[in-house]
């Protein structure tokens, strides 16, 4: 049944009419316009829908948005722009750690939530951080070296 | 950027700008389309559109245009597939006009204003496409500095640019000066002079990739981010033979639509059914997924597959047609009285592309004219079969190329495209569609599973004997659209392509080597090293195995049979690199200790050119890997450790996006060789998520070092794919290092090479 939900989303506050088992991915790129979470595969298997719900990364492709009231959103527009990239996304244009890029916007998004608890973490830590985050292209390495590059300004 | 401005047909704006500016310098290209016509070369019936042309390839519309405030705008026919290429083209024209980089953009993959340059394929669009525009470039800058002397009154050889400003004695004249107010027209000419490598400054500098800022900020990039005005979503629903596109079925199993069961939900727009198409276009998209799969369908029932899991039997089972591609001296007669003949199969399985984002396209059908925003591989050839599926002349239709998932070879972006294309025709309004995880694995068009049988010999120590054979079941993949429609029938048609890097690459006194041409048994069509992995996984699994027979060093024994400098120097480098000591021993099964206790550790050396395109084909860059692993003899689990590819690919034009290429083709081939195979019942493709078709994972990833061989004046050569080639066998070699084991059909399974390991115990030869 379509009802009326608030939710809290890279700072602003909106509502937002949809069934009540709307996943909050298409809310995010239907309703809102935000391009960053993908649809990958709908079943949370290969992280390219990851959003930061309360700083804890979430697959936005299985939750339903009306679960979300009083939760605060954070998308990868959230983090930062083109102009004012945040030290991750800056760290992923330095190391080039995309290559057809569908999949950053999960490794981005996790390695934020990583760093968030864990700012030094080594590379075995990343790396089984981002275990459940697929790359198909192969981008792997220059993924770690990035999250690596940001956690070296964290300070 | 492109934007979702109405096009009128037949006019085409976006090119007229170009054509009506008041200042501009155009240079046309002269092109050669890739391949020919058809990429599978000789067939039976028409497979694959060779694609439109609305673009001529000798006319001013296919051009660098240089504009009155400076900018330079460049058009290529071929587009990014995430690879780099946009930048590394830009680097190239920016090089030959002495410009900075940032002054150059470039326009890929536009039927309304890029030329149609042949289907982007085998990693050969810096070796083959960016000749045409270098020339082009450079020829703009040759008429530019020209026009300033004329001006000056200077001799051409008092001048010199620095980035777009023709500098002279005391004097200088911009290149959007030169041209401001009036419009100059050339021909690229065979002739034009091409500045000297060794002068270059921004070739062959790791410049950074133009597209990715955009993509780490949730820019707009990808076809799957566009959105226009009144846009609905759509959802299809597939017949139930999942990825099976051949068979007097096709186009003709649907039983029947129940279009009330999907009534309890909301937003519904219409449920579009033509022949076995069926659609379902709603307000909203997670309505539209609801309702695709609450939608009551039936179908007819279809043939059963044969068994899938015996690969080998299936594919002998086939009718095929031999092509004997070569065949010198007698190998009968040589293999004659060999007591140490040796007979392989290797079997290489079906694999997917796996796009991570499934396949997307959006269209807008109004007024009798269809624009469609693709992730396509190949825009041109879209073109060319939307205007057969929608029949509207192709000056009707507008295809725009947006960036999309990769796609390695071929993914269902096409089909998603035309999908989307006859619901917008049938709503009246922009509909925009995204497959399921479930539809992109069932129906891309699969990497082909294939059977190489191999016998040989050494006849003396410096002579072999060789015979291959090589079947390979697949064709082009038609649109689905078309099929699902009935507008082309289910035939099983045949693609010659399994002649790919089909010639071993060692000197054979004694040669026959045979393509089987098989039509296809689901649907299936190129991936990343087109035929010539399978192949090479079997040449250089088979070499290593009579070095091994010969009680030879795998790497100087396969010295003893190469005769290409640049191959040897190259498989000299890796093994240096790798620190390979010759060993004539092997270790067979008591292979060192690993890094974890009772792993055994293995090393293995592989290596290849990637030939393409058709046959004899053409030589992209050569490669070699050298593999150091473990194995758990428990388990049957391998574990890569360490990986040197090395690779010459003579001049090259971006250092760093070559190493990425680099990176991502060990990545995935260690993945298709250790872990990927679709998996099938006898309806079809039963690999329908990623649990049922596990990938590498970040844990997984190994130690990879990148050894570049100095391009010494050469011209530069197809890089991603050509790295993919000798990686299987390189790791077949490092189990049997390890293990004793030789595994001959991937992919490199636990189970299976535990088994084979308790085999090998057991005594029982396989």
């Amino acid at each position: 049944m379509a009802s009326s939900m608030s939710l809290h989303v890279n700072g602003s506050q909106h509502v937002i009419v949809a069934d009540d088992d709307a996943p909050l991915l298409y809310i995010l790129r239907n309703d809102l316009s935000l391009n960053g979470p993908k649809f990958g595969c709908g079943l949370g298997e290969c992280g390219a829908c990851t959003v930061l719900i309360d700083g804890l990364a979430a697959r936005s492709c299985l939750i339903p948005a009306s679960a979300l009231a009083g939760k605060r959103i954070t998308t990868l527009e959230g983090l930062g722009s083109i102009n004012k990239p945040h030290p991750m996304q800056q760290a992923f244009i330095d190391e080039q750690a995309a290559q057809c890029g569908y999949c950053v916007n999960g490794m981005i998004m996790a390695a934020k939530a990583l760093l968030d608890r864990n700012p030094h973490p080594s590379v075995d830590d990343i790396r089984n951080e981002l275990a459940s985050n697929l790359c198909r292209c192969g981008a792997h390495v220059e993924i770690v070296r990035a999250v690596q590059r940001a956690a070296a300004r964290t300070v | 950027m492109h934007h979702p401005s109405r096009q009128s047909a037949p006019d085409r704006p976006a090119r007229r700008a170009f054509l009506q500016a008041g200042g501009v310098l155009l240079v046309s290209f002269a092109l050669s389309p890739v391949g020919g016509k058809s990429q599978g070369g000789a067939s039976s019936g028409a497979l694959m559109r060779s694609g439109s042309e609305l673009v001529p390839k000798n006319s001013v519309d296919s051009f660098i245009a240089v504009m009155a405030d400076g900018r330079i705008i460049a058009c290529n026919g071929h587009v990014d597939l995430g690879t780099g290429l946009k930048t590394a083209f830009a680097q190239i024209v920016a090089e030959e006009m002495d410009v900075a980089f940032e002054r150059v953009t470039m326009i890929l993959g536009d039927t309304d204003r890029t030329p149609n340059q042949g289907p982007i394929i085998a990693s050969a669009s810096i070796q083959v496409s960016a000749v045409p525009m270098r020339r082009a470039a450079a020829q703009a800058r040759q008429f530019l500095v020209g026009e300033a002397a004329r001006r000056l009154q200077l001799p051409v050889l008092q001048l010199r640019v620095q980035d777009g400003v023709v500098l002279g004695p005391g004097v200088s004249l911009p290149y959007g000066a030169l041209v401001e107010g009036r419009r100059f027209a050339l021909e690229v000419s065979e002739d034009a002079v091409l500045k000297d490598p060794s002068t270059y400054t921004i070739v062959g500098q790791a410049v950074a990739r133009v597209d990715i800022p955009a993509k780490v900020t949730g820019g707009l990039v990808y076809v799957h981010d566009m959105r226009v005005p009144g846009m609905l979503h759509a959802r299809m629903v597939r017949p139930n033979h999942p990825g099976r596109d051949v068979g007097s079925l096709v186009g003709a199993s649907l039983e029947a639509v129940d279009a009330a069961s999907i009534a309890h939900i909301a937003g519904i727009v219409k449920v579009v059914v033509i022949k076995d198409f069926v659609g379902v276009v709603a307000e909203r998209e997670e309505n539209a997924i609801k309702a695709a799969r609450a939608l009551r369908v039936t179908w007819k029932g279809w043939d059963a597959l044969p068994d899938m899991t015996d690969l080998a039997s299936v594919l002998r089972a086939i009718p095929d047609k031999v092509r004997v591609l070569k065949e010198s001296g007698d190998v009968t007669r040589a293999m004659q009285g060999q007591r140490n003949t040796l007979k392989a199969t290797y079997i290489w399985p079906y694999q997917m592309h796996g796009s991570i984002g499934p396949s997307c396209g959006l269209a807008d059908f109004k007024d009798g004219f269809l624009t469609v925003w693709t992730g396509s591989q190949n825009p041109h050839a879209l073109h060319s079969d939307l205007a057969v599926l929608l029949e509207l002349p192709e000056d009707r239709i507008r295809v725009v190329r947006m960036e999309a998932a990769g796609c390695y070879g071929r993914n269902c972006a096409d089909d998603a495209t035309a999908e989307a294309a006859l619901l917008s025709r049938a709503v009246g309004r922009p509909v925009r569609l995204q497959l399921m995880r479930e539809e992109e694995h069932a129906w891309e068009p699969k990497g082909t599973a294939q059977l190489m049988e191999v016998a040989g010999a050494l006849t003396d120590a410096n002579a072999l004997v060789y015979d291959f054979d090589t079947r390979y079941p697949s064709n082009g993949s038609p649109l689905l659209a078309l099929l699902h429609t009935g507008r082309q029938p289910g035939e099983p048609n045949v693609f010659e392509m399994g002649d790919r890097t089909a010639i071993p690459q060692y000197r054979c006194d004694n040669l026959r080597v045979v393509a089987r041409d098989m039509p296809p048994i689901v649907r299936s069509s190129w991936i990343r090293g087109v035929a010539a992995l399978p192949n090479v996984f079997a040449h250089e699994s088979f070499i290593d195995e009579l070095a091994y027979r010969d009680g030879a060093d795998p790497v100087a024994f396969r010295l003893r049979f190469m005769d290409e400098p640049r191959a040897i120097e190259l498989v000299k480098a890796v093994a240096q690199r790798a620190n390979w000591r010759a060993r004539t021993d092997p270790e067979r099964g008591n292979g060192e200790p690993g890094k974890a206790a009772g792993t055994l550790r293995g090393r293995g050396f592989s290596q290849h050119r990637y030939v393409h395109g058709k046959f004899p084909g053409v030589g992209a860059a050569w490669s070699a890997w050298a593999v150091e692993l473990d194995v758990d003899p428990a388990t049957g689990g391998v574990s890569v450790q360490r990986v040197v590819v090395g690779q010459d690919c003579g001049l090259i034009v971006n250092p760093a996006g070559v190493m990425h290429q680099i990176h991502g083709n060990v990545l995935q081939t260690i993945s298709r060789t250790l872990k990927e195979y679709v998996r099938f019942d006898s309806r079809g493709v039963t690999s329908l998520e990623w649990g049922a078709y596990p990938i590498l994972t970040f844990p997984e990833v190994p130690e990879i070092e990148v050894l570049m061989m100095p391009a010494l004046g050469n011209p530069p050569l197809g890089v991603g794919e050509s790295t993919s080639v000798p990686g299987p066998a390189a790791i077949a070699n490092a189990i049997f290092d390890a293990t004793g084991v030789r595994l001959r059909e991937a992919p490199f399974l636990p189970e299976r090479l535990k088994a084979a390991i308790a085999a090998r115990k057991s005594g029982v030869v396989r």
